[in-house]
C-alpha cells in the first residue's frame, strides 16, 4: 500500500476528538485520521426510547458520506449508539469498529476478569453491556467488575477540577486488584489511566487508543488478506 | 422553539470561537456543529479546490438542511466560491465565512485593517473583500493587511492562550485603521484579547455571522 490509509472517525461528540487524535500519533502516525462530527445525532436522538428513525438514517448516510470521502476503515465514538451501530454497519462497504470492541477485544486477551471503570452510571452500564455482549458470542465465563468512581464526574464537569477527577478515579481503580484488565468506559478517562499502577499481570486500557489499534488490525489484516490472494 | 443554526467546518478549531460568539450574541439559539475534515485533508499543495470535493460540500451542505438547520454558516475560508455556488439550490439561508464581516466592516468605514496567520487566508479574504465591494459598488476603499504566520502553529499544538497573546501584539501595530477584521474563524478568541487595547472596532468572523444569521432568522436587530 503505496498511499497512507485513511480512517474516517464518526463522532456525535467533538469531546472525542482530541483524544481520537493523540491516539493516532501515539499509536499510529502512518493512519490519516479524518474526524466527521455531526451533532445532530444527538440533538435530534430519544434517549429514553427507540432511536428515531431519521437518527439511523443519518448514521448509516455518514458511514456512506465517509466511505465517498475515501475511508478504508471507519470508527464511530458515541457508545450509547453501540447496539445500533452494530446493526448498520452491516448496510455499508467498509469496515466500522464501535467505540468499544477494541478495547475489550484485548481485555478479553489478558484475561476473563474484567473491570470496567467510569465517572458516570450510564456509560459504566453501555460498556458493561457491550462487555457482556462480546463474552456471550464468544463462549467467556465472564467475571465482572463494573464501578463508578463516585464523584468524578461532578468534579470534571461541574467544577472543572481534573486533579480531583483524576485523583478519584485512579483511587478506585486501585481497588479493583483481582481484574485482569480495567476499562476506562469514558474518552475524557485518558489522563487518569496513565495515573493507575496496575498491578503485574493486570492491563489498564482506554477507548482511544484501543479503537486506534482495532482500526489498524482491521485495515491491516484486509491488506494481508487482498496481498495473499 | 428555538432555531437551529449549524456550523459546517472543515476543523474542529472553530467551536471554541463559535462557542464563545453565541454565548456572547445568540444565547437561546440551538447549534450544532458538522464537521469533516477530509475537506481540508484533500486540498492540493496549492490549495485548489478539486471537482470532488464542490460535490462533497454541496452534499454536506444540503444534509446539514435536510438535518434540520433553519439557517447554516460554513467557517472555511477556502470554500467561499464553493459555498456561494452550492447555496442557491438550498431553502435555508446560508453563509460564507466571511461575508458577514465584510458587510460590517465596510458600514464601519473604507480603511479596513485585515490581520489573518495564513498567507492562503489572507488570499482568500482579500479576494472575498474585493467580491463585495464589486457587487455592492464600492470603490477606494484600503485594505491594511498583516499576516502573522507565527501564530498559527501556536494553536495548531493547542495552545490557544499563547495564540491569542501573539495575534494581540501583532495588532497593536494596526491601530491607524477604521476597523480591523480577523481572518480566521479560528482567531475568534483572540478578539477578547485585541479589545483590551481599546481603539478601533474589531470585527471576527464568528461573531458577525452569529449576530447576521440571528437578525436573518428573526428578522429583528441585534
Amino acid at each position: 500500500m503505496s498511499k497512507r490509509p485513511r480512517l474516517v472517525i464518526v463522532s456525535p461528540l467533538d469531546l472525542a476528538l482530541a483524544a481520537i487524535g493523540k491516539a493516532f500519533k501515539e499509536e499510529w502516525p502512518e493512519g490519516e485520521c479524518v474526524n466527521l462530527l455531526d451533532e445532530s445525532l444527538y440533538a435530534d436522538n430519544d434517549f429514553h426510547g427507540e432511536t428515531p428513525q431519521v437518527v439511523r438514517d443519518r448514521i448509516v448516510w455518514l458511514f456512506n458520506y465517509g466511505i465517498d470521502c475515501g475511508a478504508d476503515a471507519l470508527a464511530f465514538t458515541g457508545s450509547v449508539f453501540n447496539p445500533l451501530i452494530r446493526e448498520l454497519r452491516k448496510k455499508v462497504s467498509k469496515p466500522v469498529v464501535t467505540s468499544f470492541e477494541g478495547m475489550i477485544e484485548e481485555g478479553f486477551a489478558a484475561g476473563k476478569r474484567i473491570g470496567v471503570l467510569s465517572s458516570a452510571p450510564q456509560a459504566r452500564d453501555v460498556l458493561a453491556a457491550d462487555v457482556k455482549t462480546y463474552a456471550a458470542e464468544h463462549g467467556i465465563a465472564l467475571e465482572l467488575d463494573a464501578r463508578c468512581a463516585d464523584g468524578a464526574f461532578e468534579a470534571l464537569q461541574g467544577r472543572d477540577d481534573r486533579a480531583e477527577h483524576d485523583r478519584l478515579i485512579v483511587a478506585e481503580a486501585g481497588k479493583m486488584q483481582d481484574c485482569d484488565a480495567i476499562l476506562f468506559a469514558q474518552f475524557s478517562m485518558g489522563l487518569a489511566a496513565a495515573q493507575v499502577s496496575a498491578r503485574p499481570g493486570q492491563v489498564v486500557l482506554t477507548a482511544p487508543v484501543t479503537t486506534v489499534r482495532k482500526l489498524r488490525r482491521v485495515v491491516e489484516g484486509a491488506g494481508a488478506k487482498a496481498a495473499a490472494e | 422553539m428555538a432555531h437551529r443554526m449549524t456550523v459546517v467546518s472543515p476543523m474542529a478549531l472553530v467551536v471554541p470561537p463559535v462557542d464563545a460568539a453565541v454565548a456572547r450574541h445568540w444565547p437561546e439559539v440551538q447549534k450544532v456543529y458538522l464537521i469533516d475534515e477530509s475537506l481540508y485533508a484533500d486540498l492540493g499543495a496549492d490549495r485548489q479546490i478539486t471537482a470532488v470535493q464542490e460535490r462533497r460540500l454541496d452534499t454536506l451542505l444540503h444534509y446539514a438542511a435536510d438535518c434540520g438547520a433553519d439557517g447554516i454558516v460554513f467557517a472555511g475560508s477556502v470554500f467561499g466560491a464553493p459555498v456561494a455556488q452550492a447555496r442557491r439550490t438550498i431553502g435555508v439561508p446560508v453563509f460564507t465565512a466571511y461575508e458577514a464581516m465584510i458587510e460590517a466592516a465596510f458600514a464601519a468605514g473604507r480603511r479596513i485593517g485585515v490581520l489573518t496567520t495564513s498567507p492562503w487566508t489572507m488570499q482568500n479574504i482579500t479576494a472575498d473583500i474585493a467580491a463585495y465591494a464589486s457587487e455592492h459598488g464600492i470603490t477606494g476603499y484600503e485594505l491594511v493587511k498583516t499576516v502573522d504566520e507565527a501564530a498559527r502553529p501556536m494553536i495548531l499544538d493547542g495552545d490557544l492562550v499563547g495564540h491569542d497573546r501573539k495575534v494581540a501584539a501583532t495588532a497593536r501595530g494596526m491601530a491607524d485603521v477604521d476597523v480591523l477584521i480577523l481572518g480566521q474563524f479560528s482567531m475568534g478568541t483572540a478578539a477578547a484579547e485585541i479589545r483590551k487595547d481599546g481603539g478601533r472596532p474589531v470585527l471576527t468572523a464568528p461573531e458577525t455571522a452569529v449576530q447576521a444569521m440571528r437578525r436573518r432568522l428573526e428578522g429583528t436587530p441585534s
